[in-house]
């Protein structure tokens, strides 16, 4: 005898996105679409933009891993930056209702997708790779245990955006302050016992705008989708900036 | 000062306003404190406490420290805001204006306490 399948409950969401396709539309405007999601479980943002795409093929957002690795989904979640993928449905509706945006500062390429290149342009000044100068070693280069420990809260990093466009000192000036992302990693490499270029690294943040332009207004740490904290990161460089022997 | 040249110019702001703010503050708890312990507690004893060489020149430290901090804390506010990014063409006129404007301010406050203090 087959038993009956339960019917789940559904209950109704407003999700109202931003739309904006520069060959079409003469200014960004605002999409209400309505989308009848289960009620005996929690859904993720982003399966609720799949949802809302099922109605509105045109919609446009980038996703790839669908679990916080890749760092191609952020966008501005009611208010707040963050990763689709890995924000319950549950924290981020409110009254119902549920308000996606692209991540603000950044150029829109369409609907919720954003040109990253100046965050990117950003972090290829801090040049986010080991640099050696002494010969190289016969084996690997080895770290101790607690070496490698500096690097936990840096390396994880998986530059979703979500911090440099949450960081009002990167709005005004997105070409001469590198923003919380680029400075982390910087900060990353200057930590890493393996790097030998410490000073130029350094030298290369000294004027008023590359890591000064940080007034400790920790968007970037409140909104890290991977719980990282650029701003102990910028006060660390600061830091050493101030107190090393020139 | 020979290692402050030698700085960059981020590093170097940052160290120059942030002494600046020290100072400000040390002359004002100074000045609390006077007050609070009640050795100022009318006219004739805030005027005596300016007639003294020492307390001459802390309180002209004190507005050069002002002016400086201001100089540069304005600065970094203006190269935020009035910017042609934010303010399209009217951003570098704006920026000028602004800077004068303070540098005038400062001049004036600084003026006024020279003349009050001597
Ligand atoms: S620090 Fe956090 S918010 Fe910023 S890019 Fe990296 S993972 Fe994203
Ligand atoms: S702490 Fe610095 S980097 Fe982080 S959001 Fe604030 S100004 Fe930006
Ligand atoms: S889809 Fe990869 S981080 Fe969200």
């Amino acid at each position: 005898m087959s038993q009956a399948i339960p019917v789940a409950q559904l209950k109704s969401v407003t999700m109202s996105i931003y739309r904006y396709d520069p060959t079409l539309d003469e200014k960004p405007y605002m999409q209400d679409i309505v989308i009848e999601v289960p009620t005996d479980k929690d859904i993720m943002v982003l399966d609720a933009l799949h949802l809302a795409k099922d109605q509105e093929p045109s919609l446009s957002y980038r996703r790839s891993c669908r679990e916080g690795v890749c760092g191609s989904d952020g966008m501005n979640i009611n208010g707040k930056n963050g990763l689709a993928c890995v924000t319950p449905l549950s924290e981020a509706v409110k009254r119902n209702k549920l308000t996606l945006r692209p991540m603000p500062g950044l150029p829109v390429v369409r609907d919720l997708i954003v040109d990253m290149k100046q965050f990117y342009d950003q972090l290829e000044k801090v040049k986010p790779y080991l640099i050696t100068k002494s010969d190289n070693p016969e084996t690997e280069r080895t770290q101790s245990p607690e070496e490698r420990e500096e690097l936990d809260g840096l390396y994880e990093c998986i530059l979703c955006g979500c911090c440099s466009t949450s960081c009002p000192s990167f709005w005004w000036n997105p070409d001469k302050f590198l923003g919380p992302a680029a400075l982390l990693q910087s900060w990353r490499f200057i930590a890493d016992s393996r790097d030998e270029a410490t000073e130029e690294r350094l030298d290369a943040l000294e004027d008023s705008f590359s890591l000064y332009r940080c007034h400790g207004i920790m968007n970037c740490v409140s909104v890290c989708p991977k719980g990282l904290n650029p701003t102990e990161a910028i006060s660390n460089i600061r830091n050493k900036l101030i107190t090393r022997e020139k | 000062m020979t290692a402050m040249s030698k700085l960059g110019t981020g590093t170097r702001d940052f160290l120059i306003v942030r002494i600046c703010a020290l100072l400000m503050l040390l002359y004002s708890l100074y000045l609390l404190g006077y007050l609070i312990t009640g050795e100022i507690n009318n006219f004739a004893k805030w005027n005596s406490f300016f007639e003294s060489s020492l307390n001459k020149v802390l309180s002209l430290i004190f507005f050069a420290a002002f002016a400086v901090h201001t100089w540069f804390g304005t600065w970094a506010i203006a190269s935020d805001y009035l910017t042609p990014k934010i303010m399209g063409n009217f951003g570098s006129f704006a920026y000028i204006i602004f800077r004068v404007l303070v540098a005038a301010v400062i001049a004036l406050v600084l003026t006024w306490a020279i003349l009050i203090i001597f």
